[in-house]
């Protein structure tokens, strides 16, 4: 009995270190991002700063890959979240976006953070900088309803 | 004779759930007031309204059976959103028939004639967008 257990300790251990030579890339990151939201519009230092701090990782071309990262197979899960948080909105092309995307993604961020679905819990639980207060909240709410007045009327 | 009778009690009530149901159906498709009106900046014309009913309103409309199409988009409600809500539902909606997700495949594969011709996608999609830029005043 306990030679099978060490047996099965020796598989899953040699399965573990072989994924670390074949597990995906990291989605690629990018230096200069001149269509990036906060490079093309006044948003306030604070409001800047918490988006930075809860958005970006996911959200944008500048994510701060941590150690784990590296470690098969927890950066599936990683590269599969950020390549989709970057599908579905990418401030660092903001300024890509026609009005009317610029619109609904603005609405979605009042709806995503309401709601609490953004940012997600297994994110917060491992980045406690990116959990939001309700205060928090309000601000990225407040300047996401301002800011789409501004978007419209423009 | 009694069993007759009762036959034709049953028939009697089956004839008038089969109109009550062939009600709302109906009920669903004035749900859009068709308008060619250009002095409105949001209308539905005739030809986007059969569109719609045909093709979207079994799901998103109050009739509808998936909480989630419901919660997704009801067209009878975007007629009096905000204008800037607005723009956001359309612009989803254009994104959806470009990508072709909508009627979902799953969908279309068990009722074959909810699937969205080019044609009907056109319409549906260049009239979003002309909404769209009129409302932004574009």
């Amino acid at each position: 009995m306990n030679k099978i257990v060490k047996y099965i300790i020796g598989i899953i251990a040699v399965v573990v270190i072989l994924l670390q030579f074949m597990g995906p890339d990291a989605p690629d990151n990018r230096e200069n991002n001149p269509d990036d939201l906060l490079m093309n519009t006044q948003v306030d230092a604070e409001v800047a700063g918490l988006l930075r701090a809860s958005c970006y990782d996911c959200h944008s071309m500048e994510t701060k890959y941590p150690w784990y990262s590296k470690i098969s197979p927890v950066s599936g899960f990683l590269f599969d979240h950020i390549e989709e948080g970057r599908d579905e909105l990418n401030f660092s092309n903001w300024q890509t976006y026609e009005k009317r995307r610029k619109l609904r993604k603005l609405k979605e961020i009042q709806e995503e953070i309401e709601e609490g679905e953004m940012p997600m819990k297994s994110y917060t639980l491992v980045h406690g900088e990116a959990r939001l207060s309700d205060s928090q909240k309000e601000l990225i709410i407040n300047w996401a309803k301002d800011y789409s007045k501004k978007v419209f009327s423009e | 004779m009694k069993k007759i009778s009762l036959l034709i009690l049953v028939a009697g009530f089956m004839f008038i759930g089969i109109n009550q149901a062939q009600a709302q159906k109906e009920e669903a498709k004035v749900l859009l007031v068709p308008q060619n009106d250009t002095e409105t900046v949001f209308a539905y014309p005739i030809s986007v309204v059969n569109v719609i009913n045909n093709k979207c309103l079994g799901c998103h409309s109050p009739s509808g059976k998936s909480d989630d199409a419901k919660e997704d988009l009801m067209w009878e409600k975007l007629q009096g959103m905000d204008p800037a809500d607005m723009v956001a539902v359309l612009d989803e909606i254009i994104e959806v028939l470009e990508e072709g997700k909508m009627p979902p495949k799953k969908i279309v594969a068990k009722y074959p004639h909810l699937k969205m011709s080019d044609e009907e996608t056109t319409i549906l999609k260049s009239w979003a967008e002309m909404t769209s830029n009129n409302l932004m005043g574009e």
